[in-house]
């Protein structure tokens, strides 16, 4: 136990010491924090802050980031820390939490010693087995108090593989080291403790091949050659071998190995001398002896990864390994007289090249699981209960995944990440309380970085909190799916679909919550933005398949399902469903809406040729098409690239049928041109339709396939045979269009906002069919028109029955429309609709106006 | 602590042109002279007042490094202001102004307040970037300019409060619908939001809220 005395004379004369050089200064600061062990053999329990560990620490780094500023190669305190290991020894001490606290002190050490040195470090043996070791001490799943450092250290790990992507395997090549709550046997740390602390000082030796590879760091980064090499040094031609039975080789490898031995582990202290070195290369030469040929860190990660993890109780197994591989390569001076040669090529790009070609020898095959231990790490950490810390996490996640590094992300994408980001989800959405209003899950606007379950005030409602977590969660894969290497982003955005949406989402479709569960379902699709998501899960929702359905043979279970939800008993059902079909039309997805509706108006079934070639003079527009396609013209739209069909030259008579639809008595806006004030609202949304459907490729025109080479010789009954099928969305909503007299008025209102959604699209089909009443339509086709012709039809004998009807109609409105009413009138569905009938029919003549201005 | 509004910021710029400076010195008013540059995102509040109402700031500090760009991205969203941070010694930081801006544009909410700001006026002898460019270039893009020293801490709190008072304006104005959250600005607790009321007096049925009028 240092007295409190004499840790105040140990400053004392840190003080006076003379002045001394950065690496004397650097070597009596690393044994003064030696001797502590030295001094506490028997007492490991003497705190952190007694010991003067933190304060060594702190010199050592400020003593290594001083020594580099200016200077463009490594100086000697970095060369010593590297070839004295000195890292090991404190990922050891960090692993035995040794005194209680020094785990956090050496991430720390660590972490800001890799983040501001200028050197990237981590290609280093030296550096990157301790860093792995400490990877595997950082464990999410585990309770810690210093998760925040633990996080930090990861997180700074990242930015390096980012700033340095050659590092990327290896620092998520695990082979080096496993996971294992087994601290190191305290006497072997006895023995490090003492060895280390009474190395000498052993002065900077020139010739020693031990310092070559510092002032080569650059190529030692874009070359991981430096770390692959074979006894003869023929550097130049292997990689070509490699890279054609790379696949055959490991196994041949392993097969070669005799079991017995596979694993001669050996113990790798932090101070390895030369003579240590050589006894570690022995160790492992059986191996290489039998297989001169093979390349030799093959075989050394054969070694170490066939070694058995779970029962090994020692820790750097291929340490021995890494560190040979590594000292064979400095102890062959023709390998670095080659590398030296790339460098002062300063051909980056082709080293670039080379280096990518050949980037899987930096790190040599190794069991699946253990190719994203930094991803791993990062992910255990996703589920902690404190929000920055998993933040951050993210955030890592976020920059490894997004790494332009294929055979990395083809890891990544088959770790453990999708699944533990679906789950997430679904814990969080389990998590949502039931009695949560629908109505309130809109309001609910988060992003996962900008938002805080914690800060999100849980008085707007009850429940917000957990709505909101579920919310910034949803995001966050979201982005990261929009940010992530391809392969990445298509196995989340699958396993979020397959697992979450698919497992927990459709069967909750038929639940007793499914009014809330759809109004979820709702957010989460107006939410989604990343297309590989919105494509997944718009193939979720309507179907993979392009081709209409027949009638009644339905093949696409979850449109169903919501079709039937929009017309059960529960208003509330079919409200909530109606916003979320709303939601599906207002993504704009080509493939949504091809299934929804398109793929049935396409071959244009609706409309009746026979009946255009007799009346054609009354349908100017009709005309205009026959002429084009007289002349074999149809390209001729193509270059001027504004629609006829959307812009008929009959407009005017179009708009006349939406307005004078509702006869005058039971009109209640006494100026009937009030159509134009929905203008300008649908003018302004018209403009952002039509950007985000530039690019779907919709045809310009709607005109009838010709088949009329064989149809001008067919009998007429042949060509009208095959009746028109408008597919189950459009049959269903012209169904409750119908229905209009009969249904509450926020189910009709849903119902005309989806209508007007779908017509304000600029597709032909679509706009002629919904919007054209004088189009000439197949017999027994039911049209939007024909619909509420006939619901007007049944208002005008409904209404009038009622004496005072006119009078009712007009409060009715003021209530509706204007939200107050002198007199509280009783709600009544049949004047309701009458007033969402005459407003419906404004809205759709300035729907037709707008898109046929915009298409002059 | 309760507090009228809410308004969420996020700095940007590139490496080392002094954006967690700024943040430290507008939070704790202190100065850190060695760069430690950050990893990911850092964060930092601050109450001011303007108006004499009492305004939460929530400071996001992004990292500069390219590295984590695909973060960054992240971030704008959901902001209702932006400190777009150069080095005037450094031209090379004023140069790379574009392409912060047009990613900043294209990720944010269109109504977000950037500022620009010229850090390290102390500097004036190193200086590279004329104060009348950065003016230019401010009203060339629509935002607005100040010269900062992180570490002599002039014009650091003006930049803040100033970005906080456009947007403060903005409320005002009606630009930014404070209902909605996903523009960075929340209300207050004490201000429980009044209730969406309805579109009232905006004339039927109107289709741009998605309906529900009544
Ligand atoms: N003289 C002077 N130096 C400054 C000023 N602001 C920042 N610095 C210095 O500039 C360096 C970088 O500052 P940081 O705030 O860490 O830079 P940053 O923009 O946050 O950089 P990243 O986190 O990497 O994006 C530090 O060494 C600061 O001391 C300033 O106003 N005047
Ligand atoms: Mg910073």
């Amino acid at each position: 136990m240092i007295s409190g005395l004499q840790v105040a004379l140990k400053n004392a004369i840190d003080v006076i010491a003379p002045p001394a050089t950065p690496l004397e200064d650097f070597t009596y600061h690393w044994k003064q924090l030696m001797n502590f062990y030295v001094n506490h053999l028997s007492d490991r329990k003497a705190s952190i802050e007694s010991s003067g560990i933190p304060r060594h620490l702190d010199r050592l780094l400020e003593i290594l980031l001083t020594e580099e500023k200016g200077e463009d190669s490594p100086g000697p305190c970095l060369e010593y820390l590297l070839q004295h290991r000195l890292l090991d020894l404190l990922a050891t001490l960090a692993g035995a939490e040794t005194p209680p606290g020094m785990r956090l002190v050496c991430l720390s050490f660590l972490r800001k010693l890799l983040g501001r040195s200028k050197h990237p470090l981590l290609h280093h043996v030296s550096v990157y087995a301790p860093v792995h070791r400490l990877i595997a001490l950082c464990n999410g799943h585990l309770a810690s108090p210093i998760e925040a450092e633990e996080i930090q250290f990861l997180l700074t790990l990242c930015f390096l593989v980012c700033k340095y992507p050659p590092l990327t395997r290896i620092v998520n090549d695990a082979s080096s080291v496993h996971r294992e709550n087994s601290v190191p046997k305290e006497d072997t740390e006895k023995i490090d403790a003492q060895r280390i602390t009474y190395v000498p000082a052993r002065k900077r030796n020139n010739s020693n091949p031990l310092f070559e590879p510092l002032n080569t760091q650059a190529v030692m980064l874009i070359n991981p050659n430096l770390f692959a090499t074979d006894s003869e040094g023929k550097l130049s031609h292997r990689p070509e071998r490699y890279a054609t039975d790379k696949n055959t080789s490991t196994q041949d490898i392993l097969d070669k190995i005799p079991k017995t031995t596979r694993n001669t582990s050996t113990r790798s202290s932090g101070s390895i001398s030369l003579k240590d070195v050589e006894s570690i290369s022995e160790s492992s030469s059986p191996v290489s002896q039998k297989l001169p040929q093979d390349p030799l860190p093959v075989t050394n990660q054969v070694v170490s990864n066939t070694n058995d993890y779970g029962s090994s109780s020692q820790v750097p197994v291929s340490m021995a390994s890494a560190s040979y591989k590594v000292e064979n390569k400095f102890q062959d001076p023709t390998n670095l007289r080659i590398d030296s040669d790339f460098a002062s090529d300063n051909n980056m790009e082709y080293m670039k090249e080379h280096s990518k070609n050949h980037t899987f020898l930096e790190v040599p095959p190794v069991t699946e699981n253990s190719k994203c231990f930094l991803v791993d790490a990062l992910i255990s950490y996703l589920n902690t209960a404190d929000n920055t810390v998993r933040v951050r996490a993210c955030e890592g996640i976020m920059v490894l995944a997004s790494l332009d590094d294929s055979a990395f992300a083809h890891a990544v994408s088959r770790s453990d990440l999708p699944t533990v980001l679906s789950k997430r989800l679904e814990a969080l959405y389990n998590s949502i309380p039931a009695h949560v209003d629908p109505n309130d899950v809109d309001e609910v606007d988060v992003t996962w970085g900008l938002d805080s379950p914690m800060w999100t005030n849980d008085n707007k409602f009850p429940g917000c909190r957990q709505v909101a977590a579920f919310f910034m969660w949803l995001d966050y894969c979201d982005q990261l799916i929009r940010e992530a290497h391809l392969e990445v982003g298509e196995a989340i955005a699958k396993t979020i679909t397959v697992s979450f949406f698919d497992k927990v989402i459709t069967p909750a479709l038929v639940d007793h919550h499914v009014v809330l569960i759809t109004a979820l379902l709702t957010k989460c699709l107006k939410e989604i933005s990343s297309p590989l998501l919105s494509t997944e899960i718009s193939h979720w929702l309507v179907g993979q398949h392009r081709d209409p359905e027949l009638p009644n043979v339905w093949t696409t279970p979850i449109l169903h399902r919501l079709i039937d939800n929009c017309c059960t008993e529960s208003n509330d059902l079919t409200l909530e469903t109606l916003k979320l079909f709303e939601e599906m039309i207002e993504k704009r997805n080509e493939h949504i809406l091809h299934c929804l509706v398109l793929t049935y108006l396409i071959t244009r079934g609706y409309y009746d040729n026979s009946a255009a070639d007799s009346a054609i003079a009354s349908w100017s527009d009709e005309e205009d098409e026959r002429e084009r396609e007289k002349k074999g013209t149809v390209d001729l739209s193509r270059e001027q690239n504004h629609s006829r069909t959307l812009a008929p030259t009959n407009i005017h008579r179009i708009i006349n049928c939406f307005l004078s639809l509702v006869p005058r008595q039971l009109q209640t806006d006494s100026d009937v041109n009030n159509y134009e004030r929905y203008m300008a609202d649908w003018e302004k949304q018209y403009s952002t339709v039509l950007t985000d459907c530039a690019l779907l490729a919709w045809p310009l025109e709607a005109v009838t396939i010709d088949d009329s080479a064989s149809s001008d010789s067919r009998p007429e009954a042949d060509h009208c045979s095959a009746r028109f099928y408008m597919g189950p969305f459009l049959t269903m909503i012209l169904d409750k269009v119908s229905n209009i007299p009969n249904q509450r008025y926020e189910i009709n209102l849903q119902l005309t906002v989806v209508i007007s959604r779908l017509a304000l699209l600029p597709h032909p089909y679509l706009h002629e069919f919904l919007l054209n009443p004088l189009l000439p339509l197949a017999p027994g086709t039911k049209s939007l028109f024909a619909c509420l012709q006939r619901v007007v039809k049944q208002l005008v004998s409904d209404v009038p029955k009622t004496q005072d009807y006119k009078h009712i109609l007009r409060s009715t409105r003021q209530r509706l429309l204007e939200n107050c009413s002198q007199e509280p009138v009783k709600e009544n569905i049949l004047y309701d609709s009458v007033i969402i009938t005459e407003e419906f029919c404004k809205e759709l003549a300035a729907i037709a106006y707008v898109k046929y201005h915009r298409s002059m | 602590m309760s507090y009228a509004y809410l308004f969420k910021y996020i700095i940007i710029g590139d490496t080392g042109v002094g954006k967690s400076c700024l943040l430290l010195q507008f939070t704790d008013k202190r100065f850190q002279p060695v760069h430690d540059l950050t990893i990911g995102v850092e964060f930092g509040a601050r109450m001011i007042t303007i108006d004499g109402k009492q305004i939460k700031l929530q400071i996001w500090d992004t990292a500069g490094q390219e590295a984590f760009r695909s973060i960054t991205r992240s971030y704008y969203r959901g902001a209702a202001g932006a400190l777009l941070v150069y080095d005037i010694t450094r031209r090379e930081t004023f140069n790379h102004l574009t392409t912060w801006l047009e990613d900043a544009r294209q990720h944010s909410n269109s109504n977000m307040v950037i500022m620009l700001i010229g850090n390290k006026s102390d500097l004036d002898s190193r200086r590279e970037v004329r104060r009348e460019e950065g003016e230019a270039f401010a009203r060339e893009h629509g935002l607005v300019f100040m010269e900062t020293s992180a570490k002599t801490a002039a014009n650091v709190e003006e930049a803040f409060i100033n970005t906080a008072k456009e947007i403060y304006e903005k409320i005002q104005e009606g630009v930014f619908d404070i209902n909605n959250e996903a523009n960075g600005i929340k209300i207050g607790p004490q201000h429980s939001p009044t209730s969406p009321g309805g579109l009232a007096g905006n004339g039927g049925q109107g289709g741009a809220q998605g309906g529900g009028c009544c």
